[in-house]
């Protein structure tokens, strides 16, 4: 895993409360029990914050599976002119 | 927890709840009108981190009166009904009511407060959240609706009279994050959360201290050190005319609020203690007859001025006192002996003076606001005193580390070099300055100190000392005379800011052991008593030197070099 990579494992256990190894790039909301609609916010802010962006309201449904999440954190990091 | 970020706190907060499992819970349920569910980790890792067992429960989403009825064996409820969502529900917009409508709005909030805290009266804690018109509509000529309809709300729940009640001004933690830290409307008008996790942290530090005061947790005890945290200036240095707290000179008068602080802590029934590496009788001079003083011994519950390690004077003070450690709160500039305390006794709380020092008034009152609950009201203060008689010690816990092994953690390294000119300004400065760690009080000026360095008979060595947290620069200096087979210490002298480092013991075995390789047999010595220098009185016979002469003037010493037992503080690095 690349940088930015391993900071999403990272959140994503924290906010799901998992064991770190069970968050792969192929995670999505269908695989973890615990990714409803309430830790989803927790997900978004933590994100938010770790990254210092702010995602546009529409991408916030957007973010459901780890690939998702990485592919719009980098289009949000670029279109800042920001690096991780 | 204002520096870890929303993800680590909640890494943390699932680890600490397996420490605090055997601890019996606290019940905490929250009835809010909006979504609030990342307040829940956030307290709970708070007062986790406090030692506390919290169960948070969050009630339904707009459910407040519905959940009032559902609270039974909590201990705490807190009642968020924010006025962002209450206006919400309404077809036109607040600033567009007719008065008839506000105060029909005023008339159907005030009768949920009424049924809330009816139903949460058996509850040994409520908070209930003030109105705010900030994030709705505030207007600073014209008052806004919003506004006066939140002030009257305000001014009805500090009205009522009911002892479990406690209302929580939620401006303050607005003001204290700002307004665009506080609100999220993204957040809001997707799922009805309002506040950030910035706005979260301070609101919860805000609540713990209600917490605190139910659980016994507040802070009970300050203990404040002497010099550049009550005054500016070392009082063994610059004497009780250099030392400054004058509300007139610029940097004073930032010591004398620091004063009056301690002063109001002390009113309010908070214990004020000093604990400081000073002779106790130039302290308690200054505390009678400094006029700056605002602090006085009446003020003072108890105080441990001497130059013993601090963490030593703190669980002292503990068992005298008959207090938890982890009711203090330690204030000190120095870093050196605030690391000592979070690294051996880490649940003492710790405050460094600022270098940048005008915030430091602002630094305590926080810390102020946040672990101590100073109401004013008489009961408070004689349930703070009581503590003092009754509280029990929390059993030390065995991990007592070795004052060594701290010393050995923070990398401590000396520089001596012998000779060296470019320092003879600030080597003359300190043999006239220095009164404490000094064992002949000899004054130098930079004239006599750069002949001792030219000559072949005298050496002048000069110390400076780092660790992991700075540089202390030159703080040592010793001269030392040949004269044949024998060499003497003319000056052995040190700044008080190192001292308790154990470095005067890694100077002397340096000495010894250059004038040994030198070829010299025997080092004499002799400690001139002063008022001051009380503190070094048995520094020979602790390095192992035997006394020939005792004079009330003088005491005069020497050591058979083939006799020194060096002191192994090998974690002292030398170099030269």
């Amino acid at each position: 895993m690349d940088k930015i990579e391993l900071a999403i494992q990272q959140i994503m256990a924290n906010v799901f409360t998992v064991p770190l190894e069970q968050i792969t790039v192929e995670s999505t909301q269908n695989q973890i029990d615990a990714w409803d609609s309430l830790k989803h916010l927790n997900l978004v802010v933590a994100l938010e914050e770790e990254f210092d962006i702010t995602f546009p309201v529409e991408e916030i449904g957007s973010l459901i599976s780890f690939k998702l999440i990485k592919v719009i954190i980098n289009e949000q990091l670029q279109k800042d002119g920001k690096t991780y | 927890m204002d520096s870890l970020k929303y993800s680590e706190i909640l890494k943390q907060n699932a680890i600490l709840a397996k420490d605090v499992e055997n601890i019996p819970s606290y019940r905490i349920n929250v009835l809010s009108n909006f979504t609030c569910n990342q307040l829940k980790d956030i307290l709970e890792f708070n007062l986790r981190a406090s030692k506390l067992n919290p169960e948070v429960k969050l009630g339904n989403y707009d459910n407040i009166i519905q959940e009032s009825y559902n609270c039974f064996g909590a201990q705490l409820v807190i009642v968020q009904y924010d006025l962002i969502n209450i206006i919400d529900k309404y077809p036109n917009f607040i600033e567009d009511f007719s008065e008839e409508q506000i105060l029909s709005l005023f008339q159907t909030v005030k009768l949920d407060i009424d049924l809330v805290i009816n139903n949460l009266q058996l509850i040994p804690a409520v908070v209930f959240n003030t109105f705010s018109a900030i994030g709705v509509y505030l207007n600073a000529v014209i008052p806004s609706k919003a506004d006066l309809l939140a002030r009257k709300l305000n001014e009805y729940l500090y009205s009522i009279k009911a002892t479990n009640l406690h209302v929580l001004d939620i401006n303050s933690a607005i003001a204290k994050v700002g307004l665009h830290n506080t609100f999220d409307f993204r957040m809001f008008y997707l799922s009805k959360s309002i506040y950030t996790i910035s706005f979260w942290k301070e609101y919860v530090y805000e609540l713990s201290t209600i917490v605190y005061r139910y659980t016994g947790k507040l802070k009970k005890i300050i203990i404040f050190d002497c010099d550049n945290t009550l005054w500016k200036g070392i009082l063994g240095e610059d004497g009780m005319t250099g030392i400054d707290m004058s509300p007139q000179s610029k940097t004073g008068q930032i010591y004398n609020k620091i004063q009056q602080i301690a002063v109001w802590l002390s009113n309010q029934g908070i214990l004020v203690a000093l604990c400081s590496k000073n002779n106790s009788a130039d302290v308690e001079k200054v505390m009678a007859e400094h006029p700056d003083m605002r602090l006085k011994k009446d003020h003072v519950v108890i105080s441990k001025i001497n130059w013993l390690d601090k963490e030593n004077n703190l669980r002292e003070i503990a068992k005298e006192l008959n207090i938890g450690l982890d009711s203090f709160v330690f204030v000190d500039d120095s870093s050196f002996e605030v690391n000592l305390i979070n690294q051996q006794v880490p649940e003492i709380l710790t405050l460094q003076v600022p270098a940048a020092l005008h915030e430091y008034p602002d630094q305590l009152l926080k810390l102020i606001e946040r672990y101590f609950y100073l109401s004013g009201n008489t009961a408070d203060i004689d349930k703070t005193k009581q503590y003092k008689v009754q509280s029990q010690r929390d059993e030390e816990k065995s991990k007592h580390h070795s004052l060594e092994d701290y010393l050995s953690s923070i990398g401590i390294e000396i520089t001596i070099k012998e000779n060296d000119a470019t320092q003879v300004e600030r080597i003359a400065q300190l043999t006239q300055k220095t009164n404490q760690f000094n064992l002949t009080t000899k004054r130098y000026t930079e004239k006599q100190i750069e002949i001792f360095m030219n000559s072949d008979k005298e050496n002048v060595f000069s110390v400076s000392v780092s660790d992991k947290f700075g540089d202390s620069g030159l703080t040592a200096v010793c001269i030392l005379q040949e004269n044949n087979e024998i060499v003497s210490i003319d000056t052995f002298l040190m700044s008080c800011r190192i001292m308790g480092r154990n470095i005067e013991y890694a100077i002397m075995n340096y000495l010894v052991k250059t004038y040994e390789q030198r070829g010299f047999k025997i080092i004499e010595s002799a400690y001139f008593p002063t008022i001051k220098n009380i503190p070094v009185t048995n520094f020979y016979d602790e390095s192992g030197f035997f006394l020939v002469k005792q004079e009330e003037t003088k005491k005069e010493y020497k050591l058979l070099i083939s006799d020194y037992k060096p002191r192994n503080i090998e974690y002292i690095k030398i170099k030269c």
